[in-house]
């Protein structure tokens, strides 16, 4: 079931193309939110062992959770693109006849942040990291073993911590 | 880096919960014999000098974790209880079934983003094809010509 709610208020602030570059990493990147969430998810479908459910259900917890942060750090992402270009064309004829001395629509893509974000996407969050390399399923790592399961996942959780600490300096 | 109040927003909320799972994992481990700080050494990163970080902390935001579980079916409350781990001193953990939620609005229209789609002449071709199409479809012999 899906609500139609956010895990956490997205607090409305300025356009930054920038920053919102940044946070591709902790979306696509390999330390990000889509990894955890699909690692977490596949180490709980092929969970083995009724005996230990607990930590099934601990896993399951958690990655139902990531899905939820990866809506929210995408929809941040989107909301720090949109509007981005500072492209205010008229209410009737929105869009500048091309060489008439207007403004040129989503000039600053070629300046500002992932191109992409303007090229592919339309002012909005892509599933990549912060130089463009696609989100990879490679990146999903479940073992079998549970101890190096959990370990593995604290490293994530771990390095996905002090990866986002730079950002907000 | 950022002064960005959209970023700091999520990326404090992030960071909690990024606390919150490696307590979990942790306390996973530790329930499994481990001794984890041993084997992982985490360094202290005082994310709770930025203020929105802080502020997560002080409502406990670090020790809870959600289940999720519409029927309340999850024992992750077996693993995920007592005592935090070693980084959060004299915290208890706790779960709960789900998160409060925060509006979720839909973003405004960018005209500057989307073509301005066919014009009448085009679109009047466009549906002429797919009438001769579809006619063609409908009686195969008839427009044939092979």
């Amino acid at each position: 079931m899906h609500v139609q709610q956010l895990i956490n208020e997205i607090v409305p602030d300025e356009p930054d193309p920038a920053a919102a570059n940044a946070l591709q990493e902790g979306l696509g990147g390999q330390f990000g939110e889509m990894r955890t969430m699909m690692q977490y998810l596949f180490q709980s479908f092929n969970f083995r062992g009724a005996t230990g459910k607990p930590y099934r259900d601990l896993l399951y917890g958690i990655g139902t959770e990531e899905i939820g942060h990866v809506e929210l750090i995408a929809t941040t992402i989107s909301r720090l693109l949109d509007g981005s270009p500072r492209y205010n064309g008229s209410p009737t004829a929105p869009l500048d006849e091309p060489a008439a001395g207007g403004a040129t629509p989503l000039s600053i893509a070629l300046s500002a942040g992932n191109i992409h974000h303007y090229l592919v996407g339309a002012q909005g969050s892509l599933p990549v990291d912060a130089v463009g390399n696609p989100w990879s399923g490679s990146y999903v790592y479940n073992s079998g073993n549970l101890v190096l399961d959990l370990l593995y996942n604290l490293m994530l959780e771990s390095t996905g911590r002090l990866q986002k600490c730079p950002s907000t300096r | 880096m950022s002064s960005n109040k959209t970023l700091r927003s999520t990326v404090a909320y992030l960071i909690v919960r990024d606390q919150a799972h490696e307590n979990a994992y942790a306390k996973a481990l530790e329930t499994l014999g481990v001794d984890w700080g041993r084997t992982l050494p985490i360094p202290k990163t005082d994310a709770e000098r930025y203020p929105e970080v802080k502020a997560l902390l002080e409502q406990g935001l670090a020790t809870k974790q959600y289940t999720f579980s519409v029927e309340n079916l999850s024992e992750a409350g077996k693993i995920f209880r007592g005592a935090a781990p070693a980084t959060v001193d004299g915290a208890t953990l706790s779960t709960e079934q789900i998160p409060a939620g925060f509006p979720m609005d839909i973003a405004v229209e960018r005209p500057e983003e989307f073509s301005p789609g066919l014009d009448p002449e085009l679109l009047a071709l466009v549906q002429a094809t797919a009438e001769l199409e579809l006619e063609d479809a409908e009686n195969p012999t008839q427009n044939s010509s092979g």
